[in-house]
């Protein structure tokens, strides 16, 4: 049984004695009426709420909770067994939100939430346990070095409570603080526990950091974006971090591949700190800025793109991986929702304007894309798309599609406009493949080939790479056998997305490389919210294994299904190898005379 | 601002002019008692609405010509609803426009403030005194012209006028504050030696004297108040009026001139689409084309100064005014390569696809209504005539070519379902965004103010036009004034985007919001609320359903809101932080949402959320409605029309009073403003569509007889299935007089059927009807809200949260709601327990939260924590206090 906040009048009673002297230095000419518990703690005791709501009222007592509040929420956090482990984990976030984004921390003994870090007494929920070593850094707990540090060090800890540990070493700062990271940063140490190190490093000694990193990136440690992107973010995090990092880099020299990756990830989150991109891009050997256009070159570009430009070239530009433009962006419904929709971005936009966007994306922003960065007081740097903008917080949406809460109180400088879309992007283009995205970029949603269309295709496929053949289905059983435990029993986290291409064909080359296998599996969604048959179109059924909702279907180049409500998986076995076609299209209308209602799921 | 206002002059010669009051200007000691001027003197007027307004009137202006027209001086009023001593929001880069103290170099300021920080009574006049001292320390010692700090005048506010109207504050209150200001501001302006005028003491004495009113609401003059005021302040700043025979000039003229000159100047200052001018936008298009437009339209305004004082001196001057010499625009070339096509009516009617069963068909074009340009926003009349705004003049005024901006009454007089007959009702209108019908009139936007004209002759022509509110900022035109609707309660809603700072001032105090919300108008009783505060990007789309819950479409990035969640109140600045949408979205940009209510279309679409698309897919998106929990969520049907003509863009949409459907379709090549110059030569202005769409299978709807109709019968009207139909039999009915309608009201309730299943409905429409002529009946409303049917108690429960300052005990009334059995009762109850202020704040955030002690859904913990922060705020304030 869920363990109760019990409205014990003894604990209340006991609880009530300190809270209310404190309210009274915080607030010198409140009266005595303010200093009696808030409704919203008067109504938490009061044990009206049932468990399950009473995260809700813990939520909203970090939000607007004075100090005495707040100290109510610490001795239910710290309490032995008042709250369940979830309104525990609510609890310590509610604290952590609290003096995060308003400042407001309970007096008393904070280092006691050090107990929940680590050791015997600490939570057997890791998500308590998480929310504890954030906790501690948000109030800069010193006492809880030890815990922290030893977190970070234990291999057997998750990767989350390490990160987040050294994160709040970092938070709590000091000399204890720094030499833990500083030893976790070195070059013996494995490269999982010395990334976030150095990464934390940068908050406490930049240059330390800078050293660290450069050398990390240099000994070829560090090869794919994965990995090197959180190391230049937290360089780009600090005020003077891409400064220090580019001397670092034009003194030690840098290999052009880590050059190229950083320069990659700095351009996938929208910034282009000109000393760092100048000192990456010699490293890599770029032009990092070319001369801007003339107005002459400009209608030279846009004659190049209606005579010459290609959309079909432009779109396996957009497509590419080095480009990532579908890491934000969506088409026919499919793709990233970091910046605009572009399916109909051709029928608005002329080709100057298009230009004029990918060479400087800072130049047109629609409204609901407008960004901030902001520098706080202890001088970090976060930039994002403004989702909500109060007197007292912002918060920006990083191109990573992490949400930042900043406070108000925290900012010491901000500044509005850019864009988070890449300004160096088209560096990484040859003219003609420049022209080409243009052209693909100026038909989309004009009548034609790229227009909006009216019958929905399967554009977002999740990928299963099946590389044991041993896995595989017989091709003669195929539309017979069950579904492959090899796919029914994947871990959801092995499955990744992929995007078909405007008219609606995946290209299964590009994905068979992606997925290094030849063969895979794929699954498309639909959601039916009016019952009645629907029909799959299929372009060819070579190389096919099909299932619906977990039962196997004859491939057929058309077939139909009686859906009920709710939402429904199509998976495919592709064996490439076994299929003519470089292409798979999928087509779901209503049957003849049906009439269901339904949306094929897309999205990012 | 308009022909008409101009035509009105006449008829209000000065020669008929009361005996003003004596003026009664407080200043003494060191202060000078006379406002000396100098040859050329550039007087700036700022401050509040006093200020702003009397750019429209022109009359005390005209003294001051007619008095000195040998000084040839230059009179700018650069006036700003509800601007503060402290408090001045403007959009982006507004003071790179060229109208700062800076670039309009003043020899004279005249401030007007007090009015809008006298709201914060007693408590506040420590703050203002302060404020008013560095006020005028900064003014009297800033050498704004290069050269010395210019003369400074302080005018009080004027005082709050007792219109006599029950739905009107008698203005005591204020009255109070006002006084205490106005001494305060005399004392201060006597201590520092500056010129004050005391507005306050002499216009509530001729207030008092004049049996005609002099306000139109209590604490903004009319045409007729300014009039009165003129010589008030002519006289307390120069001394008793010379004779008649020393004045050289024709009045009337003179006056013509001086609007004429205030008419451009206002082009200038508040320009339209300041975004693009020199705000966050103005590269790269509009650097190119602005500057000279600008230096032009400010030479031109320099022109009408110079016939200003010929005028003034008594010389003739030519009719025409000669803009010759003011320099010429920058060609501007369009970045659309290739053709443009302009689709007729024909072919675009083959480009429609619709489901099975329906049909379209034209109901107008600017073939057979060439003033048919651009049309925007439409609404029927309770004769079922459809009217609706066009722009000729999109995006904005060009300098030197007049603006002539139209609302269009289409009728079909023969009922074949197209239009064959137009009468022009307004004309001289300036990208008149938003139009609804109400009050004997029509409420237009004209941003930066929402106008209403009105016909008094009955010709249908409107032959009045006035500004009711002011302050809505004009940043981007696109994000101006729109989707204006009323609420079954009798509330105007219209909605404006981000970058926008408006501030309006009325009866009750400024309100204030910044970067896009909703707004909220009680034209009975003056009342301004931002009823959606919110970080949209563009509004522009708002419906209510049967039961008065209501749905927000966000235009740019598509999105749609369920209306009630986010509706709660906030204190400017904060506004609510981003809330799910109710449906999928899959095309943006939309604009204009409508619900199905019409027994011509089929039975399983009635419900329906329509939605309009306008680039790459252009058509009507269907969604079917379900209830979830206490909100709603939308499922995607098959869309209602779509189009492969890229010109057609459907922006407006609204059941007719046949059933059919009707669509404006702007149609226009290009629409982004940000994607091609302002000036682009291939933004399309000849050209505009209506279309009527009808479902095949089912008879048309027998249109309601509503205009003219008795009041019985109305009140009959309001059981009717079609909500379009009551809508506008809702309109007529507040047209009408509220005793006889509330003495009508009463046995139609008595015999309304009880065992009707819409009996709920119909006592809610009873409620409603309480609500729209403001007529607050306790019983009544504790019948609905104790009522069996949720959807009623949830619409009485929002009915009662904007009566809670005249019920007995409102909170407890809210605590029952709270802990309701229905989730969309508890909804609306926490929702309406946000808007208590003060001592209630406390009781208000107990009872919200008792909300916890009954099941939660995302609306419900949305709206709780918007309440909560609220009311967590108000308390924490007060405790400080």
């Amino acid at each position: 049984m869920m363990p109760t906040l019990l409205p014990s009048p003894r604990a209340s009673l006991a609880r009530l004695a300190w809270p209310a002297t404190l309210l009274l230095l915080l607030c010198p000419t409140a009266t005595i009426a303010a200093v009696q518990d808030s409704p919203m703690v008067r109504m938490l005791k009061s044990g009206r709420v049932p468990a399950d709501r009473q995260g809700t009222l813990i939520t909203l007592i970090g939000r607007q909770g004075s100090p005495a509040d707040l100290g109510f929420l610490l001795e239910l956090a710290t309490g032995a067994e008042a709250l369940s482990p979830e309104n525990r984990t609510l609890a310590l976030d509610a604290l952590a939100e609290a003096a995060r984004t308003r400042g407001v921390s309970p007096e008393g003994d904070r280092s006691r939430i050090t107990a929940l870090i680590r050791g015997d007494d600490a939570p057997e929920s890791q998500d308590a346990r998480l929310s504890a070593i954030r906790l501690a850094g948000a109030w800069e707990v010193e006492g809880a070095a030890d815990a922290l540090t030893a977190v970070a060090t234990d291999l057997e800890e998750p990767r989350p409570l390490r990160e987040a540990a050294l994160a709040a070493l970092a938070d709590i700062g000091g000399p204890a603080s720094r030499q833990a990271i500083l030893d976790l940063a070195g070059p013996n140490r494995p490269l999982d526990v010395r990334l976030p190190a150095i990464a934390s490093l940068a908050r406490l000694d930049v240059d330390a950091a800078a050293e660290r990193a450069v050398s990390a990136l240099a000994s070829g440690a560090v090869a794919d974006l994965d990995a090197v992107a959180p190391l230049i973010q937290a360089f780009l995090d600090r005020q003077d971090g891409p400064d220090r990092l580019a001397s670092r880099i034009r003194a030690e020299g840098l290999p052009a591949d880590p050059a190229k990756l950083a320069l990659r990830s700095m351009y996938s989150v929208g910034r282009t700190d000109p000393s760092l991109v100048a000192a990456l891009s010699e490293a890599a050997g770029i032009n990092a800025e070319p001369a801007p256009l003339t107005e002459a070159e400009m209608q030279a570009l846009i004659a190049d793109v209606q005579t010459q430009g290609d959309p079909a070239r432009g779109e396996l530009v957009f497509r590419r991986d080095d480009v990532n433009c579908m890491k934000c962006h969506a088409v026919s419904g499919a793709g990233g929702d970091i910046g605009p929709d572009l399916s109909a971005i051709g029928a608005s936009s002329p080709p100057d304007y298009l230009i004029r966007s990918l060479l400087d994306p800072e130049e047109a922003v629609k409204e609901e894309y407008q960004v901030r960065t902001v520098l706080t007081r202890d001088g970090q740097i976060v930039q994002g798309i403004v989702k909500e903008s109060s007197p007292n917080r912002i918060v920006l949406r990083e191109a990573t599609g992490i949400d930042r809460i900043v406070p108000t109180s925290d900012i010491e400088d901000e500044t509005s406009g850019g864009s988070l879309m890449p300004k160096g992007l088209p560096n990484f283009l040859t003219r003609d493949e420049f022209v080409d995205l243009i052209a693909f970029l100026s038909v989309l949603g004009k009548p034609g080939e790229y227009a909006i269309r009216s019958t929905p295709t399967i554009q977002r496929w999740s990928v299963l790479p099946l590389p044991q053949a041993a896995d595989s289905v017989d091709p003669d059983d195929a539309g017979g056998g069950d579904l492959p435990a090899a796919i029914s029993s994947a871990d959801e986290l092995s499955w990744q997305t992929a995007y078909g291409k405007t008219a609606g064909s995946l290209p299964l080359d590009e994905v068979a490389a992606k997925a290094g296998s030849p063969v895979f599996a794929l699954r498309g969604e639909i959601d039916v919210t009016k019952a009645g048959p629907l029909a799959f179109s299929l372009d060819a059924t070579d190389g096919l294994s099909l299932w619906l909702d977990g039962e196997p279907i004859a491939p057929a180049a058309r077939f139909t299904a009686d859906l009920g409500p709710g939402r429904h998986r199509l998976i495919l076995r592709v064996d490439t190898d076994a299929r003519e076609s470089d292409g798979l299209r999928v087509e779901v209308t209503r049957a003849d005379g049906s009439e269901a209602d339904f949306t094929v799921v897309g999205g990012s | 601002m308009m022909r008409a206002t101009v035509a009105f002059w006449s008829a209000l010669a000065l020669a008929t002019l009361a005996t003003p009051v004596a003026s009664d200007s407080r200043a003494e000691g060191p202060a000078p008692e006379r406002l000396p001027l100098d040859k050329g003197d550039r007087i700036i007027l700022i401050g509040n609405t006093l200020a702003e307004r009397m750019q429209y009137f022109g009359h005390w202006e005209t003294l001051l010509h007619s008095r000195f027209p040998e000084l040839e001086l230059v009179v700018r009023d650069l006036g700003w609803s509800a601007d503060e001593l402290t408090l001045r929001p403007r959009s982006k880069d507004f003071d790179d426009h060229g109208h700062t103290l800076e670039d309009e170099k003043p020899d004279v300021v005249i401030a007007a403030f007090g009015f809008n920080e006298s709201f914060a009574g007693p408590e506040g006049l420590e703050t203002f005194r302060r404020d008013l001292a560095a006020f005028i320390d900064e003014t009297t010692t800033t050498p704004y012209n290069g050269e010395e700090p210019p003369t400074l005048v302080l005018l009080s506010p004027i005082a709050h006028e007792d219109l006599g109207r029950r739905t009107l504050p008698d203005g005591s209150k204020n009255n109070a504050n006002l006084a205490l200001y106005t001494d305060a501001m005399a004392e201060i302006a006597r201590s520092k030696g500056v010129l004050f005028v005391d507005l306050f003491h002499p216009t509530k004495q001729g207030y008092a004297e004049d049996p005609e009113p002099w306000t139109f609401n209590g604490v903004h003059l009319t045409d007729a108040g300014y009039r009165k005021l003129a010589p008030i302040l002519d006289e307390a700043l120069f001394g008793p009026r010379p004779g008649p025979g020393s004045i050289a000039a024709d009045l009337d003229a003179l006056r013509a001139a001086v609007l004429e000159k205030n008419k451009q100047f206002f082009y200038d200052y508040r320009a339209i689409n300041g975004y693009y001018i020199y705000g966050g936008r103005k590269e790269p298009f509009g650097v190119v084309n602005f500057p000279a437009e600008f230096a032009k339209l400010r030479k031109m305004i320099e022109v009408r100064d110079r016939r200003i004082w010929e005028i003034a001196r008594g010389n003739k001057v030519p009719d025409q005014i000669d803009d010759s010499g003011t320099g010429a625009f920058v060609p501007i070339e369009s970045n659309v390569k290739g053709p443009i096509t302009i689709t007729s009516p024909e072919e675009t009617l083959a480009t429609f696809e619709l489901p099975e069963g329906y049909e379209i068909n034209l109901f107008a074009s600017e073939r057979e209504f060439p003033d048919l340009k651009n049309p925007c926003q439409m609404a029927f009349d309770p004769k079922g005539r459809l009217w609706v705004t066009t722009m000729a003049s999109y995006p904005m005024y060009l300098p030197g070519t007049p603006v002539d901006d139209k609302i269009l009454i289409l009728e079909d007089t023969d009922g074949d379902g197209t239009a064959d007959k137009q009468i022009t009702f307004a004309r001289g209108l300036h990208v008149p965004t938003g139009l609804e019908i109400g009050d004997g009139g029509a409420y237009i936007a004209q941003q930066p103010n929402l106008l209403f004209a009105r016909d008094t002759d009955g010709d249908d022509v409107a032959d009045e036009y006035s500004y009711r509110l002011h302050g809505f900022d004009s940043a981007d035109s696109h994000h101006s004034l729109s989707a204006f609707t009323w609420g079954p309660g009798g509330a105007l809603y219209f909605q404006e985007g981000t970058f926008h700072h408006t501030q309006i001032e009325t009866p009750y105090g400024p309100t204030r919001v910044k970067d896009a919300a909703v707004f909220r108008y009680e034209p009975l009783t003056e009342k301004v609320d931002i009823f959606v505060s919110y970080p949209f990007a563009n509004p522009w789309g708002h419906t209510f359903d049967r039961w008065g819950q209501n749905f927000v479409a966000d235009a740019s990035g598509g999105a749609n809101y369920y209306g009630t969640a986010f509706s709660g109140d906030v204190d400017y600045p904060r506004k609510h932080p981003p809330m799910q949408q109710f449906l999928v979205k899959q095309w943006r940009p939309t604009s204009g949402c409508e619900l199905v209510s019409s027994r011509n279309f089929p039975e399983e679409a009635q419900g329906n959320y329509l939605l309009n698309n306008v680039i790459g897919f252009h058509g009507v998106l269907q969604y079917t409605m379900r209830e979830e929990g206490s909100g709603f969520a939308a499922d995607p049907v098959e869309p209602l029309l779509r189009s492969s003509d890229t010109n057609f863009r459907p922006v407006d949409l609204e059941f007719g009073p046949d059933g059919a459907l009707y669509l404006v379709d702007w149609f226009n090549p290009l629409i982004g403003h940000m994607q091609h110059s302002i000036r682009d030569p291939n933004r399309d202005v000849n050209h505009g569509r209506i279309w009527r769409i009808r479902y095949t299978g089912k008879p048309l709807v027998d249109p309601a007889k509503i205009a003219g109709a008795s009041i019985p019968e109305l009140l009959d009207l309001l059981k009717t299935y079609e909500d379009r139909t009551r809508y506008r039999t809702r309109i007529e009915l507040r047209s009408r007089d509220a005793d006889q309608v509330m003495a009508a009201l009463d046995p139609w309730i008595a015999e309304l059927n009880r065992d009707d299943p819409d009996y709920w409905r119909q006592m809610l429409e009873a409620l409603w009807v309480h609500q729209q002529f403001d007529v607050v009946d306790q019983d009544l409303l504790e019948t609905v809200l104790r009522c069996p049917e949720p959807k009623a108690r949830a619409a009485a429960t929002r009915v009662l949260g904007y009566w809670r300052d005249r019920v007995d005990d409102p909170l407890g009334l809210l605590q029952t709601q709270v802990n309701d059995d229905h989730p969309r009762v508890r909804l609306e109850a926490v929702r309406a327990l946000s808007f208590f202020k003060g001592e209630d704040a406390a009781r208000a955030q107990e009872i919200a939260l008792e909300s916890l002690l009954h099941p939660q859904d995302y609306y419900l913990e949305y709206t709780l924590n918007e309440t909560n922060a609220t009311l967590s705020d108000r308390i924490l304030k007060l405790g400080l206090e």
